[in-house]
């Protein structure tokens, strides 16, 4: 019974909740929880030039294009003409909605009637021309016409209030710090509060965004990056809070059968297709986890990356490659030396299967950077991903933020990319040669991953071999022997069986590095001896 | 009740032709006020609709200058009311420039004699009024 009542009462207030309207701003609605609340009053505050303006006047245009009929309301900060003048170089402006869909007044006239005087017309303006969006931009400048905080927490009022009754949302900008706390008592009648960070580090520039108050959604948390383009405003929602608040983004629950079928040995898992290196990794990859191929300058890590998207791209999957230091022709340089070149065009062509993003390691947002990729992977339906490399990602990071984000932003991308079941594979450099001291345990990207894959390039007698070893896989059986391996062209990688190396060499290797590099591995919940080596006068093993 | 402020004639001169600016941007409308008195005309200005058509009713200007997107009553509605007003009496309605940041479709429909769209140079406003007015500082007459 009591249930049967809580279902009816449920469905009538469903019914009675407002519509959300979409604002047309690139991931606001994901940042507000849903869209812009149908007759709510929005106040954006922010200091000059954060973007408010620009932000409310893309709102009034994406409701213009729906039909919907908008007024923009100057006051002190910019005259309408001017205004418009300066929307012009935004490809979200449409000078056919201007004079109908779109009207532009200016509310000068009206200040000499005070702020009373100037809400009724506000409001009548807005009945009269049947106004379904208001925006209100320069409330600081309608402020100076009556000092007393009362008297403008009233207009806000009067107006949110009464334009709500008419089903009108109102959009109001005033110019303040987003913490000022006399801004706070007037806009207790706002329902949504937006926060526009404009901030200067180094020698950038810097905006964001919060959602302060959100009466009724479940906003995302945090600052969120905000970056204006000729297109407009472009909202790049921080990585961590789509993790926490968006359930979406959480990992989504196979049944066991899904999940051994998808890592069974063999053609479940995500292999190389180099023999060698797959043997050593039960066939493959395992599937929506994130392996970390950690080496020196030159040891091979973003050729193993090339060979492990294009083992997918064979495969049939969908993959994309996220690379820093090689743009589309140096990348293919580099696959034409080891006859990957043909490989590499052929996934690069349309249709191919292989989507590569190129970014200068310079000035990255991570958040923009996550966006980018996370729309790229769900837009090409993606099962692998190579980061090449995850350093430049982790720099990015701390560039704009404290080190301690760095931890969260890494768990964070990993579970997103969990929650698509893609498959990802990130190189990081490392010190010069093996023996240098290597810092895994405080190594973040390396502790949150599941797999840890370690090329190294040694000297042993004199002569540079490289070698790799997996340091971990946690949800799989793996070889844990150190294999040589070569890089030569045109054959590229070839990694050698223990039989086919050097007599000595592995397991001199592993006797040195036992020697100088004593509790590298404590961090990583093995401890030495079940990690990376063998001891010289043990077999190789499998570990479960 | 609410109250509007009064229209401010910007001139004193006699003979002068009238011109209406009808225009709720006060910068703007005190700057065409002034190329308008510069060119030896009679400016008056209105700052929303209803005001203007009051205005271009009881004062009867040689020549409007309205903009589009106006409070109470738009630019192609004073536009239209007077075409209206002159079918009725039989007397040419005034000619109209009409100021706009809307496209040239959507001034075209409210079927002004001539367009300045925003932003436009004063010296086209200038021309214009030269071409409606002539160029002497002398009066036309007020319809």
């Amino acid at each position: 019974m009591y249930e049967e009542q809580m279902a009816a009462t449920s469905a009538v207030v469903d019914e009675v909740l407002p519509p959300l309207d979409p604002t047309g701003v690139p991931n606001l609605d994901l940042v507000l929880g849903g869209g812009l609340v149908r007759g709510s009053l929005m106040i954006l505050v922010g200091p000059p030039g954060c973007g408010k303006t620009t932000l409310a006047t893309q709102m009034a245009f994406a409701a213009a294009r729906t039909g919907r009929r908008t007024l923009i309301f100057t006051a002190l900060s910019e005259s309408s003409s001017k205004l418009l003048g300066h929307l012009r170089v935004y490809g979200f402006y449409d000078r056919k909605l201007i004079g109908e869909q779109v009207k532009v007044l200016s509310l000068q006239q009206f200040m000499s009637l005070g702020l009373a005087g100037t809400a009724a017309e506000v409001v009548a303006q807005a009945r009269e021309e049947q106004a379904s969006l208001v925006v209100i931009d320069g409330f600081s400048g309608l402020r100076a016409i009556d000092p007393d905080p009362r008297a403008a927490r009233q207009f806000l009022f009067d107006v949110g209030t009464t334009l709500s009754l008419h089903g009108t949302t109102t959009i109001i900008t005033t110019e303040a710090n987003v913490r000022d706390p006399q801004f706070f008592p007037e806009a207790t009648t706002a329902d949504t509060i937006l926060g526009l960070h404009f901030s200067v580090y180094d020698e950038r520039q810097r905006r964001r965004l919060e959602v302060i108050k959100a009466r009724g959604e479940t906003p995302l948390s945090g600052l969120h990056g905000l970056a204006i383009s000729t297109a407009g405003i472009v909202i790049s929602p921080r990585l961590e809070a789509r993790v926490t608040w968006a359930p979406q983004e959480q990992a989504t629950h196979l049944d066991q059968e899904q999940e051994e079928e998808e890592n069974s040995a063999g053609d479940g898992r995500a292999a190389f297709d180099l023999p060698a290196l797959d043997s050593l990794v039960a066939g493959g990859i395992t599937r929506a986890t994130t392996t970390i191929v950690i080496g020196s300058g030159g040891t091979g890590k973003t050729l193993l990356g090339l060979h492990f998207a294009l083992a997918g791209v064979r495969a049939g999957e969908p993959v994309v490659f996220l690379g820093f230091h090689e743009n589309r022709r140096q990348l293919l340089l580099k696959a034409d030396a080891f006859n990957l070149g043909a490989a590499l065009r052929g996934a690069l062509a349309p249709g191919g299967n292989l989507t590569l993003l190129h970014h200068a390691p310079v000035e990255l947002d991570p958040d923009a950077l996550a966006d980018e990729l996370l729309a790229t992977l769900d837009r090409t339906g993606a099962r692998r991903l190579v980061v090449d490399s995850i350093a430049v990602v982790e720099r990015a990071v701390t560039e704009v933020s404290t080190g301690r984000r760095v931890q969260n932003y890494l768990a964070a991308l990993m579970a997103v990319l969990q929650a698509r079941r893609v498959t990802a594979l990130f190189t990081k450099e490392t010190g010069p040669l093996a023996g240098a001291e290597l810092e895994l345990e405080t190594d973040l990207s390396s502790g949150v991953a599941e797999n840890l894959l370690w090329l190294q390039g040694v000297i042993y007698q004199e002569q540079y071999y490289r070698v790799l070893s997996v340091l971990k896989m946690r949800y799989s059986p793996h070889d844990l022997t150190l294999r040589e391996f070569t890089i030569t062209a045109p054959a590229g990688i070839e990694v050698r069986g223990t039989s086919e190396s050097e007599l000595g060499l592995l397991a001199g290797i592993a006797r040195q590095q036992d020697e100088s590099q004593v509790g590298i591995l404590s961090g990583l919940g093995g401890g030495r001896r079940s990690g990376m080596r063998p001891k010289d006068d043990e077999p190789a093993r499998s570990r479960p | 009740m609410t109250r509007f402020p009064d229209a401010a004639e910007l001139g004193t001169g006699d003979d002068p032709a009238l011109v209406l600016i009808v225009e709720d941007e006060e910068p703007l409308a005190e700057t065409v006020g002034y190329v308008v008195r510069a060119a030896g005309y009679r400016p008056l200005v209105a700052f929303h609709g209803r005001q203007g058509l009051e205005l271009a009713r009881g004062k009867r200007p040689a020549l409007l200058i309205v903009d589009l997107m106006l409070p109470h009553l738009d630019g192609s509605g004073i536009i239209a009311a007077l075409r209206a007003d002159a079918t009725i009496s039989g007397e040419p309605p005034p000619p109209c420039i009409l100021m706009t940041a809307a496209n040239l479709p959507r001034a075209r429909a409210a079927h002004a004699d001539a367009v300045l769209l925003k932003p436009f140079q004063l010296a086209d406003l200038e021309t214009l009024l030269r071409r409606f007015l002539g160029p002497s500082t002398l009066s036309r007459g007020e319809w």
